[in-house]
């Protein structure tokens, strides 16, 4: 058997098929990660569109306002595709704010009067905070894409 | 020592033999035995085409994650856009800008990760009417795709107008993605 030469190119073929396989099955990965990722960005692009172009529910109805941009961010991909928190302007209507930070971890500060001017820069308004989840497991190392198997996106909406 | 490596044959050694051939003929006889010697052929093959497979991939994944990075941007600055128009009637062009890094600070782009600048400009509609311009620019690390390139980054732009409109204090704006 030593001496067959029959096989070897097989063998051959054996031996580097992992190495594709691993490259196959890398690329698939991180191809479907970013590709969930961007169905998250554009589901709560989505949302925050619908905040701006609705803006005036912030003060007559910013429960039904809330709603909306649930389900918006939920259904963008599919029946409960994601799941979200929106916040609309701190819960308080009547005053506008000066909120800092960053996507996921904003402060709202105190509520102060519409149109003075913020220490951290620009005026006071209105904000809409929109957070979307979506949960996927990857199999390989994502480079900081993913936190714990969940996908998550911010925006931060001004609507006044 | 043996000349066979996985029970593979050789070809004829007397092709290569040293002997006492002159070194045109050596040469000659060198090149004609690579060209006859077929063993580990799959592995030569298999060798090549696993660097193009990887640069490829590596090129399709790396492009993937900026287009994914390009949406993010295009998001923020439509965001910022829109907010530097909403305070523009209300509280003029600076608080107008002001108001639009912020939004893009807001939303992560700050100045340590991205570069953004705004712009008071003629409405892209052309109906006379300004708009504020916001553009975004982040330098995004590639992986991969350095055992190809000796560029390790790649930088993505987004920019967005939002067209502001004239007499309604802080009111409705026209949103215009480009």
């Amino acid at each position: 058997m030593m001496l067959e030469n029959a096989g070897a190119v097989a063998v051959e073929f054996a031996l580097f098929l992992p190495f594709f396989l691993l490259v196959f099955a890398g690329t698939l990965d991180l191809w479907y990660l970013i590709y969930t990722a961007s169905q998250l960005t554009s589901a709560v692009s989505a949302g925050a569109l619908y905040a701006a172009n609705n803006a005036t529910l912030v003060s007559t109805s910013p429960s039904t306002l809330q709603g909306n941009i649930q389900r918006i961010v939920a259904n963008a991909n599919g029946t409960s595709w994601a799941t979200s928190s929106v916040n609309v302007n701190n819960g308080d209507a009547a005053h506008c704010f000066c909120p800092t930070g960053s996507p996921g971890s904003w402060t709202w500060g105190t509520a102060v009067a519409c149109n003075r001017a913020c220490s951290s820069g620009g005026v006071a308004g209105q904000y809409v905070t929109i957070t979307a989840n979506h949960t996927l497991a990857p199999l390989f190392p994502t480079f900081g894409l993913t936190d714990n198997s969940t996908i998550s996106r911010s925006a931060m909406v001004e609507t006044q | 020592m043996s000349r066979s490596w996985l029970g593979l044959t050789c070809p004829d050694p007397s092709l290569a033999e040293p002997g006492n051939r002159p070194l045109a003929s050596k040469t000659v006889g060198a090149l004609l035995k690579l060209l006859e010697d077929d063993r580990a052929a799959i592995s030569v093959l298999s060798a090549i085409v696993l660097v193009v497979v990887i640069g490829s991939s590596a090129l399709s994944v790396e492009f993937g994650h900026a287009l994914l990075q390009r949406l993010d941007n295009q998001r923020v600055a439509d965001l910022a856009a829109y907010a530097g128009a909403l305070v523009c009637n209300s509280s003029g062009a600076d608080a107008a800008k002001s108001a639009a890094s912020n939004i893009a600070a807001l939303n992560g782009l700050t100045s340590n990760n991205a570069t953004v600048t705004t712009d008071i400009v003629a409405s892209p509609r052309g109906n006379g009417n300004l708009a504020v311009q916001v553009t975004v620019t982040t330098s995004l690390t590639v992986y991969l795709a350095r055992l190809l390139t000796s560029n390790a980054s790649l930088s993505v732009v987004a920019s967005s107008s939002a067209e502001i409109e004239p007499g309604i204090v802080g009111g409705r704006t026209a949103l215009l993605v480009q």
